[in-house]
């Protein structure tokens, strides 16, 4: 059969091939272009999940400092109430102590250390001084209005005492309260820079997040186009097998027709060879080559 | 100060009165003696100016000092003997009235 026949009569299905191969080759190409940007957006999107995971670690570490500052805060303003109340409590005690040291002294109307000379020396006068009875009557009983006087003033004094001595304790109490006002201060203020701190954190992983779900949506996008792509490969391969189909008969031909072909080029060429060998020319390479394959082709057939 | 309970300043006050007319009544012991001393010392000085009688001389002398420890010690001595014995009838009523007010006491 005419070799060139055939390859005439199979030469638009052989074009067509070609031409599918070509496109198949051009599609390749978009597809590896395609491919790229898919691994670039991967890599962003990757690389803004990793950064959301490493704030969000952060993130999670300033609100775990943050809640305990406010724990201790909370213990603290405990403690500040507990002193709060016992300085109430105080403060009543030191107004009850000055009501009954003001009534005291109004019954007392003297001073310790006056009313007891009064008092001792009435008493001096009435065992020593001679008197009349009348008059000792009077200064006996008054003897005695003087002594609770005395004791009055004396009571006095005591629950004077009580209000200096608990006022110096108050104001300790206030020094500790104060003092604990100032830590609960500063750690508020601690806690307040550790929220903002972790307020800022959330926000930046929010607008990366958000930043990586626009890379993934983007890939997907990608992968669709990609996978059209390839799915235009495909349709176009099996166009390419369908024709094979349809040309095999000739193409088989074809097939034995260069077969042959080779196979005489080959026994002239290893003849030549052979040749040179006999002649003891210098034979090359190639030479040998050739005669290597006639004696392997030999056996196989 | 606080020992002054007012059964000890009544038994105080007692005291005192008993004080007080054991010191009149000496007092006017002495106030009668006193008159009788100065009488005896008149009538030896007199004897003893009149009569130069040195036997008189020591008791005389005996009599003036006798005289001066007596006007030392004695108290009251503006108080006449009538007087004396008022102060005395009164520390003794006003005794009794502390005496009645103890008994209340321990009653």
């Amino acid at each position: 059969m005419d070799e060139d026949k055939i390859k005439q009569d199979i030469k638009p299905q052989t074009d067509e091939i070609s031409e599918c191969k070509k496109e198949i080759v051009k599609i390749g190409g978009e597809i590896k272009k395609l491919q790229k940007d898919a691994d670039h957006l991967r890599d962003k999107r990757d690389e803004g999940n990793n950064e959301c995971k490493s704030l969000a670690a952060d993130a999670r570490q300033l609100r775990d400092k943050r809640d305990s500052i406010n724990q201790k805060i909370a213990e603290l303003k405990k403690q500040r109430d507990q002193l709060n109340k016992k300085s109430s409590d105080m403060s009543d005690d030191i107004k009850n102590s000055k009501q009954k040291r003001d009534e005291l002294n109004e019954e007392a109307r003297g001073t310790d250390s006056t009313l007891k000379k009064l008092y001792e020396k009435n008493i001096d006068k009435l065992v020593n001084r001679d008197m009349p009875l009348r008059d000792e009557k009077k200064l006996f009983k008054s003897v005695f209005e003087i002594r609770n006087r005395l004791e009055a003033a004396k009571l006095a004094d005591e629950f004077h005492e009580k209000v200096v001595s608990t006022y110096k304790e108050l104001k300790e109490l206030d020094d500790k309260t104060d003092e604990l006002t100032a830590q609960i201060r500063s750690h508020a203020n601690e806690a307040e820079e550790y929220h903002l701190k972790t307020i800022e954190l959330y926000d930046q992983l929010h607008k990366i997040s958000k930043e990586s779900d626009e890379y993934h949506e983007e890939l997907i996008k990608k992968y669709d186009e990609i996978n059209k792509l390839r799915d235009q490969i495909k349709a176009r391969k099996d166009r390419i097998t369908e024709i094979e189909q349809t040309i095999k008969p000739q193409t088989e031909i074809l097939d034995g027709i260069r077969q042959e072909k080779e196979k005489k080029d080959l026994e002239e060429k290893a003849k030549k060879a052979r040749e040179k060998l006999k002649e003891q020319k210098r034979v090359s390479f190639n030479d040998l080559r050739v005669l290597f394959e006639q004696d392997k082709k030999e056996q196989t057939d | 100060m606080d020992e002054w309970t007012e059964k000890k300043l009544i038994e105080a006050l007692i005291e005192k009165h008993d004080r007080l007319i054991q010191e009149y009544s000496d007092s006017m012991e002495s106030q009668k003696r006193l008159s009788i001393l100065r009488e005896k010392k008149d009538q030896l000085e007199y004897w003893v100016d009149e009569e130069a009688e040195d036997k008189y001389k020591k008791e005389l002398i005996d009599t003036q000092k006798e005289l001066e420890t007596l006007e030392e010690n004695l108290i009251a001595t503006d108080l006449r003997p009538s007087e004396l014995k008022s102060r005395i009838d009164e520390h003794v009523s006003a005794k009794k009235y502390w005496t009645q007010k103890l008994q209340q006491q321990d009653g």
